[in-house]
């Protein structure tokens, strides 16, 4: 009789402090990643470098990314290429097209070597001779929270010959 | 790999539970109940805060929230609310 009077005594106890506990294990990490944390888990050196300075359109441009990890995982990058235009008015920036990719991301530092290709519809107008560079962001979670972190390439140039405009 | 993480598991809970009667039997004949009662709560309470403060510390670690659970059942068990008279 004293056991089961001890056990009804400490069950609300057990189940109150084994609540208690399991809520406070997730709160305070998630509020630390939540509200707290401003570590850049997915670095990416920017400028980024491209193998060369003058692009035919509808090329292949090989991209070398200078990354660092502290995680193992996966994300999401988006990549703009954008056009400058300068004149007297001051640098104007036009945004092309952008592709979004599945990535993997592995914990270490490293240079990835990445290939975008670049646009081919000269009929558009959407590439003309001039200035550009990519830019981008990769979205990436921790603990199931996003985060982000944006780069940019050198700026090189596309060349467009009378020949290929339609 | 799992051979070896089965052999690790028997060998860390062989380690613990004979460790555990060792520190238990001194405890019993060194200290009343409520003493080692409290020793209990509290080593239970630090390994708790020390699970808490490496998920903080090591964004890949996570402990299983049964864990989490389990311990604070075990402070639970032990834990006595006597309301001062």
């Amino acid at each position: 009789m004293k056991i089961v009077k001890r056990l009804l005594e400490t069950i609300p106890h057990v189940i109150l402090f084994g609540a208690l506990f399991a809520f406070m294990g997730y709160v305070i990490p998630y509020s630390y990643y939540n509200f707290f944390d401003n570590t850049h888990y997915y670095k990416i050196l920017s400028p980024v470098e491209v193998e060369q300075k003058k692009y035919h359109f509808c090329e292949n441009i090989n991209a070398f990314i200078n990354r660092e990890s502290l995680i193992d995982g996966h994300g999401n990058s988006i990549i703009n290429l954008t056009l400058i235009r300068e004149d007297e008015s001051g640098k104007k920036e036009d945004r092309i097209g952008s592709v979004s990719r599945e990535i993997s991301i592995r914990k270490g530092t490293g240079v990835v070597i990445t290939h975008w290709k670049l646009p081919c519809e000269v009929d558009d107008n959407l590439v003309a001779t001039g200035k550009y560079y990519y830019d981008g962001v990769v979205e990436y979670e921790v603990r199931g929270i996003k985060k982000y972190e944006s780069f940019t390439t050198e700026v090189f140039e596309i060349y467009v010959d009378k020949n290929d405009v339609k | 790999m799992e051979i070896t993480n089965i052999i690790l598991s028997i060998i860390s809970f062989s380690l613990g539970f004979i460790s555990g009667l060792i520190v238990s039997s001194y405890f019993k004949k060194h200290l009343d109940q409520d003493r080692y009662k409290n020793i209990v709560l509290i080593v239970i309470v630090v390994m708790w805060a020390t699970s808490v403060a490496v998920e903080i510390v090591n964004p890949e670690y996570k402990t299983n929230p049964l864990i989490h659970g389990l311990m604070g059942s075990i402070v639970g068990f032990f834990y006595k609310f006597e309301p001062k008279k």
